[in-house]
């Protein structure tokens, strides 16, 4: 490799301490190599479909043959009178799930983890789990159920609308509400997903070295302060490596919720990106405006995800790269 | 585990205050699903006029009849539910094989080339080239029709990778010297060490996984042509889903107790496989076992 | 930051590598005439997961019969035609069709569902055969007596000029649709109730024919305790989410046009919802809404409670399909056996004319790729097979099976289906591939209930009365970009304006975003595709029939 050793004498030195570290890695590469292998053929080889942004072009119509669009498509949606609309209802609906869902399964761990009776806290796990596996279309018309109002004077709403009425007695519409629509989409979620969010911080409080707890015993901390100095800590990393990546989907809303929960009184707050994408690229068939917009999306996780990064490291956490 | 003598009247409200909320959280969230298992037995005339009830009116099993009437659907059910639970377990091995190789992989902080390979995954994540490429792909490769095409394109998950990633960076790191002292391999330490102690996150992440392969029903409706080789969510979708139009053009919607049966069905099975698992999640004592 | 130098450098290198690869390597499945069963592979859509193969006795009733067929036609042996039908379920089937077209890899015939942008490209494109000249296709020795004109595809020449038209596109017809009820739209009433109130003296009709009709029955229903229950507890109209269903019916009765009508003082092609009939619909619900006679909570009540405020007996009028009055008077007999459901098609405008908004007549449509159908020869064949298709006996196979296994005749000739899943599973789903556009056909089965008879005869009458769209043979591009966010706009303004959250000059408003988030292109885009039809022009004049002419409001 070195034509002229002389004059290539530093870098080798470094080369080669390179080489040996590497040869000394060799399997380390060789476990890494499936799943490289896998990443390069079915996540970096169909990237190529980003071009699709760029041109018209529809399924069927040779890709090669499409026309090159340049960046119209991006152009339009940007300068589209909605894109201040989705995205300040993308933000509000992520904002919220982030402040008040995001803790939620964090603290539901720690709560499981303080109970002692092994039967009874297995018990409560397996119940938490269960909303998971409910699909959105059953807790969707679970939801109607419960917060329908009356249809006339003489007949009852859902059972939450008619209790809050009859506690502040204004009967407002949480359904067809702008702002309540979004604590009703708060709450579905927080329902559905954080007994199944408990999951990874209980593996996490799993690893925690017992001697600790043993020692904070003799010294005679109450379980308040094992709480505090000794569990958060533990998991600390997971808390932080969790909310890295939660911070990568931040433009992600999901659209099967809203679309089942929207109607013509709260539509303007609840379109956000993904039911746009969804109504253009999969009902109107139109792939290159809806890649564009993904692309968007994933640009703006991008930045999202690596700055989180940096803040976590920047807080002397671990961070995830 | 660990022998608590000497309770303190905080423990004690501590103790009464946890058990309390999460009783009632716990209700909270199963109310719901007991109210769809309710339904399922109930007939239609109550579930379309009555509001919510934890007690079937007039309970009847003619929704699972159906389900399971063998000269009708009850074959088709059954065969795909075979279908299914091969699929999910040959595809958890899989995934948790490849998440685990590669994840091990990068756990070592000074390996050369880890930044490149972190970012490949972080570029993937953020970045998909979308359904057509990826059949196209999936065709080219020859597993368009094939169960290969609902366990091999979704081999690892970038984001479980990283958070597995994260369980193997936190192992003590004296164990892998100990035992690379002793001689073994980075592939032996991984497979003899690393693994058995991770067996808690392993546990989760085979959750994930197979929950993930158990409810996955597009990747079927897309790479499988047969309806003969249908898993079962996607078997059980399509009876609650559609709307069967009859020789007069007219539509007739499917029942709500048969909905609400089809999501018992679907559902307990896989609920089935967390309490064998739940021991593993206590394994947080192994650590120290070792380690002591 | 070179790592992402070197990524981006991978992913445009296996781009290019596999976008080449993209093109190459399909398979072809050509029909081969010359075997003695040849075999025709059909995509079409699927209701159920075990839908019928080649072990179904009806499957190879069906087969033999297209083998004599084609025998007889072609003057060849055929022992029978091999159906070949990939079946998929209809919750999928756009994204099953976007990647067959997308991986450019065809059956021999598939149908299409949504006439969307890709769709439309392709049939631009030339990717499907163009058959428009082959329906009325003649040749003299087809000539008999069942066949005096001698068409070479005598089912296909009944297909209705109207509906292919409507799925068209420039003109030019790629596909062979799936025949469906075109009146399919109704109001279904209770009619206990009005015969109760008429008894009262409140009503003097059983049944009502106009529009004050309906005014006074809505009236009525709110205010006169129609179920006798001595409560005020009951309300005119249920409507839900879907307004759409009540309103752009009511908007017809009283003389919107159907989607796209000419305003000639503007001298342009508007949309219904600028029109004056239209707006006086909304009004007209305006003040039902106001006045209580339509339930308070329609803009936010779920569509699948549309049925249960009907069989609860809160509301008392639905008007959508007709076909909910089958079904709700099914349900309705376990509830209340004293109510009585009834159905009408439309009411009129006093004595005017009635007017009936139509469906489109179509539910998708089979095209023929030419990468799967080669030859004209081969194109003959498969369109000869989907003649035969539309046959009586073919479509009598389809709809109820094989006559004394799968059902049997009453004395009316009527169909009995002898309803056993392990039955019923031979040709469940056939109907879902099967055309039927040479209908109607004789066999049908007898009715569930007095209601299914007279939903029958709505579909009958209102076929004379539809109010046809004048656009739907048309596109426009702009729609197929930003259709549905479109649509959403109006949609919005619609229920707000009969709820009295906006006021006229509110949904004046609207309607001009509409036009601004490129509403004036759709309209832009629709007349000048009706202006580029040659079929429009007569005497080398544009002409635009009196029947599209609307006043608008806005």
């Amino acid at each position: 490799m070195a034509k002229n050793a002389a004059a290539v004498a530093a870098p080798t030195a470094k080369k080669s301490k390179k080489w040996v570290q590497i040869k000394r890695d060799k399997w380390m590469y060789a476990l890494l190599l499936p799943g490289t292998l896998y990443f390069i053929i079915f996540k970096i080889i169909p990237l190529w479909g980003i071009f699709i942004s760029m041109k018209t072009y529809y399924a069927g119509v040779d890709f090669m043959e499409a026309d090159w669009v340049g960046l119209s498509n991006f152009i339009k949606f940007f300068s589209s009178t909605s894109f201040i609309m989705l995205l300040k209802n993308t933000l509000i609906i992520s904002a919220m799930n982030i402040v008040f869902f995001f803790p939620l399964p964090i603290i539901l761990a720690l709560l499981l983890n303080e109970i002692r009776l092994q039967w009874y806290k297995k018990a409560l796990q397996t119940l938490v789990y269960v909303p998971h596996f409910v699909s959105m279309v059953v807790i969707a018309s679970i939801t109607f159920m419960l917060l329908k109002e009356s249809s006339n004077d003489a007949q009852s709403g859902g059972a939450i609308f008619e209790l809050v009425k009859r506690i502040n007695g204004t009967g407002e519409s949480w359904l067809g509400g702008k702002v309540a629509i979004y604590w009703v989409l708060l709450f579905q979620n927080i329902w559905k997903e954080s007994g199944w969010g408990t999951i990874i911080f209980l593996a996490a409080l799993a690893g925690v070295d017992v001697e600790q707890y043993e020692a904070a015993i003799v010294d005679g901390a109450s379980r308040l302060q094992q709480l505090i100095y000794i569990t958060v800590p533990a998991i600390m990393t997971t808390v932080v490596t969790m909310f890295i990546l939660r911070m990568g989907s931040v433009l992600d809303t999901g659209y099967e919720q809203l679309i089942l929960m929207q109607n013509s009184l709260n539509k303007s707050s609840t379109d956000t990106f993904d039911t746009y994408v969804y109504n253009i690229g999969r009902v109107d068939g139109n792939y290159g405006y809806s890649t564009a917009v993904g692309l968007f999306k994933s640009i703006v996780s991008l930045i999202c995800i690596q700055s989180a990064n940096r803040l976590a490291k920047h807080a002397g956490q671990a961070g995830l790269f | 585990m660990i022998s608590i003598k000497r309770k303190g009247l905080g423990d004690i409200i501590m103790d009464i205050v946890v058990y309390i909320v999460l009783t009632i959280l716990a209700i909270l969230m199963v109310i719901p699903f007991v109210y769809v298992i309710a339904a399922s037995f109930a007939t239609e005339t109550d579930i379309v006029s009555s509001p919510i009830f934890l007690f079937p009116p007039h309970p009847t099993v003619d929704a699972y009849k159906q389900i399971f009437d063998m000269s009708g659907m009850g074959a088709t059910v059954l065969r795909s539910l075979c279908i299914s639970i091969g699929v999910t377990v040959i595809g958890t091995i899989v995934n948790l094989f490849f998440t685990a190789t590669m994840a091990y992989g990068l756990s070592r902080s000074n390996l050369i080339g880890k930044k490149f390979f972190l970012n490949m995954v972080l570029f993937t994540m953020v970045f998909g080239g979308g359904m057509i490429p990826t059949f196209l792909l999936v065709k080219g490769l020859g597993m368009y029709d094939s169960y290969a095409a609902l366990i091999i394109p979704g081999a690892i998950s970038a984001y479980n990778m990283l958070i597995v990633r994260n369980f193997f960076m936190e192992l003590p790191s004296g164990l892998e010297e100990a035992a690379s002292i002793d001689g073994c391999t980075d592939i032996g330490i991984f497979a003899k060490i690393a693994l058995p102690l991770s067996l808690p996150c392993l546990a989760t992440f085979g959750l994930f996984y197979a929950v993930g392969h158990w409810n996955n029903y597009f990747g079927a409706l897309l790479y499988l042509n047969n309806q003969d080789k249908y898993p079962f969510q996607l078997v059980l979708r399509n009876m609650v889903m559609l709307t069967t139009e009859d020789t007069n053009g007219d539509e007739e919607l499917p029942k709500e107790s048969l909905k609400m049966a089809v999501i018992v069905v679907g559902t307990v099975p896989i609920l089935c496989v967390y309490p064998f698992l739940q021991k593993h999640f206590a394994a947080g004592v192994m650590v120290g076992a070792i380690k002591g | 930051m070179k790592n992402w130098k070197r990524i981006s450098m991978l992913v445009l290198a296996t781009g290019l590598a596999a976008s080449s690869l993209a093109g190459c390597g399909e398979t072809k499945k050509p029909i081969d005439l010359n075997s003695k069963t040849p075999s025709i592979e059909v995509m079409t859509s699927a209701n159920k997961t075990n839908s019928p193969g080649q072990e179904s006795p009806v499957v190879q009733a069906i087969e033999k019969h297209l083998g004599e067929a084609m025998s007889e036609k072609y003057g060849k042996q055929y022992d029978k035609v091999i159906l070949d039908i990939q079946w998929v379920v209809s919750t999928a089937y756009g994204e099953k069709v976007t990647a067959a077209l997308g991986a450019n890899e065809y059956p021999n015939v598939m149908l299409v569902t949504a006439r969307n942008s890709s769709i439309i490209q392709n049939s631009k494109h030339g990717t499907f055969w163009d058959i428009t000249d082959y329906f009325q296709k003649k040749d003299d020795k087809f000539k008999s007596e069942e066949n005096p004109e001698g068409y070479v595809y005598p089912e296909l020449a009944k297909a209705n000029p109207v509906i292919n038209k409507n799925i068209s596109v420039d003109g030019r017809i790629s596909g062979i649709y799936r025949a469906r009820t075109i009146g399919r739209q109704g109001m279904t009433y209770r009619r206990d109730w009005v015969e109760n109130l008429h008894k009262k003296g409140v009503l003097d009709f059983d049944e009502p024919k106009t529009l004050d009709d309906l005014d006074a029955m809505m009236k009525a229903f709110t205010e006169n305790d129609p179920d006798g229950n001595g409560k005020k507890d009951t309300y005119g109209m249920i409507v839900t989410t879907f307004l759409d269903g009540p309103l752009n019916n009511l908007a017809i009765w009283m003389g919107s046009p159907n989607e796209w009508g000419y305003d000639e003082e503007a001298g342009e092609w508007k949309p219904w919802f600028m029109s004056e009939g239209y707006f006086d619909a909304m009004t007209k619900m305006r003040e039902w809404y106001q006045a209580k006679y339509i339930n308070k909570n329609m803009a936010t009540m779920d569509a699948n409670d549309w049925d249960s405020e009907f069989l609860n007996g809160y509301g008392g009028i639905q008007i959508d399909v007709a076909d909910r009055a089958r079904r709700n008077a099914t349900n309705i007999a376990e509830k209340n056996p004293n109510a009585v459901v009834d159905v009408i098609g439309y009411v009129t405008d006093g004595d005017a004319d009635p007017r009936v908004l139509p469906t489109t007549g179509y539910m998708g449509y089979y095209v023929l790729p030419h990468q799967t159908v080669e030859t004209e020869e081969e194109l003959d064949f498969v369109l000869s097979v989907l003649d035969e298709c539309n046959s009586e006996e073919v479509v009598d196979l389809c709809n109820y099976g094989i006559e004394g296994t799968h059902y049997t005749l009453d004395e009316n000739g009527k169909a009995k289906i002898i309803s056993e899943d392990s039955l019923t599973k031979d040709y469940q789903d056939l109907n879902q591939f099967s055309m039927g556009l040479a209908g109607p056909y004789q066999l049908t089965t007898a009715y569930a209930n007095k209601a299914a008879e007279k939903v029958q005869q709505v579909y009958d009458e209102n076929e004379q009365w539809a109010v046809m769209n004048p656009m739907a043979p048309y596109t426009s591009d702009s729609y197929a970009m930003s259709g549905t966010q479109l649509d959403a706009i109006i949609a919005e303004a619609k229920t707000n304006y009969i709820i009295g959250n906006l006021d006229e000059a509110g949904y004046k408003k609207a309607i001009d975003q509409w036009l601004k988030m490129d509403g004036d292109l759709v309209c832009q885009d629709y007349t000048e595709a009706y202006e580029n039809d040659k079929s429009n022009y007569k005497d080398g004049k544009l002409y635009i029939p009196e029947t599209s002419k609307y006043k608008f409001r806005f």
